[in-house]
């Protein structure tokens, strides 16, 4: 998980204020943004492999579920397919984040079960006794991050990998915007 | 966006929402922050008046260690002056020796002087004076004892008495004490207890007492500092605001000794009739109840104990109590067959004549004819039941009703008593009345539970004379209904002309009525023919 990201100021009053001025302006500047997300979302759906991470975790539901396993659903299989499928990309504000107020612009999601575990497990109990611990959770643990590095797997992943290229390219796509907007006002001024 | 989701966010942006939620935080913090100044404001409040009363303690402190400072000082120099004839620069020197042990030796400067003018009123000398307070500081450490006990045997060692020197400084040899020499015998004290009062003053305890002498002496400066205001606030109390207020006193006397008595009067008279009125009125509820009695004889029993509670309620709010009292009076006569009016009758005229309000007293037996008599501008009706009657006349001496043994009810109006005399006669009034009352409701209720007996009815221990009354009376009246003849509304026929006795009527619903209209029509019917025939069932009809 990346400690800082790009904070853009103004997004959506440039956007607002371009569009009644410019409606191609604004979609140059979406088709910016929608094509690194979308390059990210393909950089993570590439992440996840067809055969399960390990050879015991199965490929489907089970049928039996423990009721002390995800509040009685059980260990989710590993349906790549489905995994692929819930990887997506957004640009839905949601929350604030509190500590700098922002919102988002643009994230990746990564909502199966299955997908969500691969990314994170290990996660908080990174260098804790869970991680050392010789049941099998700690073993589980312990083989993931042999195998597939440390928590933040996929969509974290390739968000921290590409985070230099996508800020820089959404920047310039802003700047853009901006100088658009500054133009046509220029022009309504004179 | 599904719950649980990892949500890796590659853009971020300021938008409305995130200012919206940074001002709500913004105006959280906001009020936090007010609540923090105001809570600091309470707490510097509370600190700043912790602070002012601080103030005023050391103000207080300083301006009395200040004068007591001042006593001292003014006693030393007058000794210093009249022993040794020093001038104000040896005084001085004096002053600043004294400073100077205070601080060397922590010894309060208060015990130091007095110590000082002693020895030099001893020495006629100032030099010789502290030499010997020297000895005397020493000693004192040494010894444990305070510096005035030192002070006093070093005194009775220069006149070759060394026996409390002795006691305070063992070392002191007995061959100097016989030998009687004064000066042998300061070097060996001086020896035993050389450098004793600096190492005292070296230790913790004196140490701090040291502090508190410097506080002292820092409290001292300050008040120095305030005695000229002190003083200043005297001058202008004793030149100024006695004066005034001694010469409004002397001008105004007479007028505040009329005020103050006419008050005292006032608040005497006043509080004897407050208490004349409710006290009266609760130590003789029974006579309240009596009324209820009366009432519940022609009523059915059950009602008694509401209509009881009723009046007592009533009691305690009655204004016009002497007329309700005798109303009371009357019917606790009717109640227990005319026994207890005297007590009722008494009791008023004695109570309200006790506190000089009623100006009435039962006065002789005769026919009552109810009517209002008048006396000291307040009518009381006339008693009429049972021989025992309220006179207008307030006979000087009223000996008692005869039904009371003759018992003295004081009725005097005497407007001179003071008010302890009003409040004992009233008293013993209430006594009297209120045992006489309860022996003559005693026998009342003999003779009660006698006649319910015949009556077939065991009466409890619980049960009063007017419960028991009212029992009597109710079956009395069941008796009668009894023995009458009977209406049977809705029978064939014309209805029975009976008796001049009482009749009752038997509504046969089942045969004639048909609907609750027509058995109403056949009740008026029937009371319409039992009146028209002068019938008795009036007078029971509830």
């Amino acid at each position: 998980m990346p400690d800082e990201v790009i904070v853009l100021t103004g997004i959506k009053e440039t956007l607002d204020a371009l569009k009644s001025f410019d409606k191609d302006a604004v979609k140059r500047f979406n088709k910016v943004i929608n094509t690194e997300l979308s390059g990210t979302q393909r950089d993570a759906k590439a992440l996840i492999s067809e055969e399960p991470p390990m050879s015991g975790w199965s490929k489907s539901d089970a049928l039996k579920p423990r009721k002390t396993t995800r509040g009685g659903a059980g260990w989710p299989g590993w349906n790549a397919g489905e995994i692929r499928s819930k990887i997506t990309k957004t640009k839905a504000q949601g929350k604030v984040r509190k500590g700098d107020y922002t919102t988002s612009a643009g994230a990746l999601l990564n909502k199966s079960a299955a997908g969500a575990i691969f990314e994170v497990a290990g996660r908080v109990a990174s260098g804790t006794k869970a991680m050392t611990a010789q049941s099998s959770s700690g073993q589980f643990l312990r083989t993931l991050s042999n195998r597939f590095g440390k928590a933040s797997r996929v969509v974290w992943r390739v968000v921290d990998k590409d985070k230099a290229k996508i800020e820089a390219n959404v920047k310039r796509a802003l700047n853009d915007a901006e100088a658009e907007l500054q133009k046509h006002l220029n022009r309504e001024r004179a | 966006m599904a719950v649980g989701a990892v949500v890796a966010r590659i853009l971020t942006q300021y938008s409305d929402k995130g200012s919206k939620a940074a001002q709500k935080d913004i105006a959280k913090l906001g009020k936090n922050i007010d609540g923090f100044s105001k809570k600091a404001t309470r707490a510097f409040g509370l600190a700043a008046a912790a602070s002012a009363a601080l103030a005023v303690k050391i103000g207080k402190d300083a301006v009395q260690a200040a004068i007591s400072d001042q006593k001292s000082q003014a006693l030393l120099a007058n000794t210093l002056r009249n022993t040794t004839g020093a001038t104000e620069g040896a005084i001085a020197g004096v002053e600043n020796y004294v400073t100077s042990l205070q601080k060397q030796f922590s010894v309060v400067d208060d015990e130091l002087r007095p110590a000082m003018a002693r020895l030099v009123g001893v020495t006629g000398s100032i030099t010789a004076a502290q030499t010997l307070m020297d000895t005397a500081l020493n000693v004192s450490a040494k010894s444990g004892a305070d510096l005035a006990t030192s002070v006093g045997a070093i005194i009775k060692a220069t006149t070759g008495q060394f026996k409390a020197l002795k006691t305070l400084v063992p070392e002191l040899s007995n061959t100097t004490i016989k030998s009687k020499n004064v000066a042998k015998a300061f070097e060996e004290v001086n020896k035993a207890s050389a450098g004793a009062a600096a190492t005292r003053a070296n230790t913790l305890e004196y140490r701090l007492k040291g502090i508190n002498i410097a506080y002292g002496e820092i409290l001292e400066t300050l008040g120095y500092a305030l005695l000229p205001v002190i003083e200043k606030f005297a001058t202008a109390i004793t030149t100024k605001i006695l004066p005034a207020f001694e010469a409004w006193i002397t001008l105004n006397k007479d007028k505040l000794a009329t005020s103050f008595q006419t008050a005292v009067d006032f608040g005497s008279k006043l509080l004897a009739v407050a208490f004349a009125l409710s006290q009266w009125a609760s130590d003789h509820k029974i006579l309240f109840e009596g009324l209820a009695v009366l009432i519940a004889g022609m009523w059915a029993v059950g009602k008694i104990a509401a209509f009881v509670t009723a009046i007592k309620t009533v009691t305690t709010a009655m204004a016009g109590l002497r007329t309700t009292a005798l109303g009371a009076a009357v019917a606790s006569a009717f109640a227990t067959g005319g026994i207890s009016a005297a007590a009722g009758g008494v009791a008023v005229a004695g109570i309200l004549a006790a506190v000089g309000v009623g100006l009435a007293a039962p006065g002789t037996t005769s026919g009552g004819s109810g009517k209002s008599g008048k006396s000291g501008g307040n009518p009381l009706p006339k008693l009429g039941a049972s021989g025992a009657v309220v006179s207008a006349a307030t006979p000087k001496n009223y000996t008692g009703h005869p039904s009371m043994g003759g018992s003295k009810i004081p009725t005097v109006i005497n407007t001179g008593k003071t008010l302890e005399q009003v409040l004992a006669d009233l008293a013993k009034t209430m006594n009297t009345t209120t045992t006489t009352t309860k022996a003559l409701l005693t026998a009342k209720q003999k003779e009660l539970n006698l006649k319910l007996k015949e009556l077939g009815i065991t009466t409890t221990a619980q049960q009063d004379a007017i419960t028991q009354f009212a029992i009597i009376k109710n079956l009395e009246k069941q008796a009668k209904l009894s023995g009458s003849s009977t209406i049977a509304i809705g029978a064939s026929g014309s209805l029975p002309y009976g008796n001049s006795g009482s009749t009752t009527i038997n509504v046969n619903a089942g045969s004639i009525v048909g609907s609750k209209e027509a058995l109403i029509d056949a009740v008026r019917d029937g009371l319409g023919q039992l009146r028209s025939r002068g019938s008795l069932f009036e007078s029971y009809a509830v």
